[in-house]
């Protein structure tokens, strides 16, 4: 029962292996949600090395421009994608979420285009990215679901453009906000009553495209309707309901019933 | 960093408990005028409807800092009724 995750990583040379437990469980959760794995397959993952590592918030898990040689899986906190303009502007282009692989698209694309961080403190398994093309070379069944895993995250982002480009203030926060609602619930595999933002308000405004002051506004105007809560600086969701009809969400996009269509 | 807070006027009367840190004065300006543009280019009707908003910004004792207003204005008000102007040219 005991997790070392003060040791260095093991994947730099050392044979120990880290120890299995539950720890990966939520890592195969996601990739079952959609796509079909056999037994075999979630076991040859279960396998695999892999050392964890814990990460204060902000702090950088790859950089622009570098080329990744470990495979970041998030087993505990939030983290983001974010891009940075010439003259400092920024971008949050992504939110990570527990069970979610962070860098998939380093087994086929040689340098990162943006900086990868953690939103809060996290627990990552950190495997190494060979070990991960190893294992999906002779596996189409896994190299499926990397595959999909990759695509939902473009299909996400692509409703992200429409949500910046397109709608109004309100409509925006509350659409981010039950997209958020829905991802969490997918992989706790339950209904959370209350869900506690992870994201401060220079963060949403740097999600969405508006300046922080906006935000508040906004955030105001959702409290009003009963759809969030403030106490101080934390917000937490309190009706989903009430943001799903604000923000006039449908689910298609989150590609929630992917895995009963694999034949 | 000091504490702002941007309070709208737009017909009906927006206090902002919560606030906003930033720099000094003029990074509160530069929001100021964000938080204008962000808002009107949202919803452009907040402006027709009421013929104007204000964003009063103040500091953590309440003082004002700055104040922004904007107005549509009429483009078809004339200092002269159309006849009296065309004897005068004659």
């Amino acid at each position: 029962m005991h997790r070392d995750i003060a040791a260095p990583f093991r994947w730099m040379g050392n044979a120990v292996r880290a120890p299995r437990e539950d720890r990966l469980g939520i890592f195969l959760r996601k990739l079952i949600s959609h796509s079909r794995l056999s037994a075999d397959d979630q076991a040859a993952i279960a396998s695999l090395p892999f050392s964890i590592k814990t990460l204060e918030p902000n702090e950088h898990i790859l950089r622009e421009g570098e080329r990744a040689e470990i495979c970041p899986v998030l087993l505990s906190g939030f983290a983001y994608r974010q891009k940075i303009s010439a003259d400092g502007g920024r971008q949050i282009v992504a939110l990570k979420i527990p069970g979610d692989p962070l860098d998939f698209q380093s087994l086929y694309l040689d340098r990162a285009d943006h900086n990868l961080q953690a939103l809060t403190k996290v627990e990552l398994a950190i495997f190494a990215l060979k070990d991960l093309e190893n294992l999906v070379a002779p596996r189409p069944a896994l190299a499926r679901a990397v595959l999909v895993d990759i695509l939902i995250e473009a299909s996400i982002g692509r409703e992200w453009l429409l949500n910046i480009g397109r709608r109004n203030a309100v409509t925006r926060l509350a659409h981010l906000l039950c997209e958020l609602s829905f991802r969490v619930e997918q992989i706790a595999g339950e209904t959370i009553d209350s869900f506690e933002l992870p994201l401060t308000q220079e963060q949403l405004a740097d999600l969405l495209g508006l300046t922080p002051v906006h935000i508040n506004r906004t955030l105001g105007q959702l409290e009003k309707e009963g759809a969030i809560r403030r106490v101080s600086r934390r917000v937490s969701i309190a009706d989903v309901a009430a943001l799903h009809r604000i923000a006039q969400f449908s689910d298609i996009y989150l590609h929630r019933n992917q895995s009963s269509a694999v034949v | 960093m000091p504490r702002y807070f941007f309070h709208l006027s737009d017909g009906t009367d927006e206090v902002d408990a919560q606030g906003n840190e930033l720099e000094d004065d003029a990074s509160a300006l530069r929001e100021a005028i964000r938080f204008g543009g962000s808002l009107l280019s949202d919803d452009p009707e907040m402006l027709i409807r009421d013929n104007g908003i204000r964003i009063n910004v103040t500091g953590e004792r309440g003082d004002l800092s700055c104040a922004l207003i904007v107005q549509i204005v009429d483009a078809n008000w004339q200092a002269t009724a159309p006849d009296r102007e065309s004897e005068s040219a004659a």
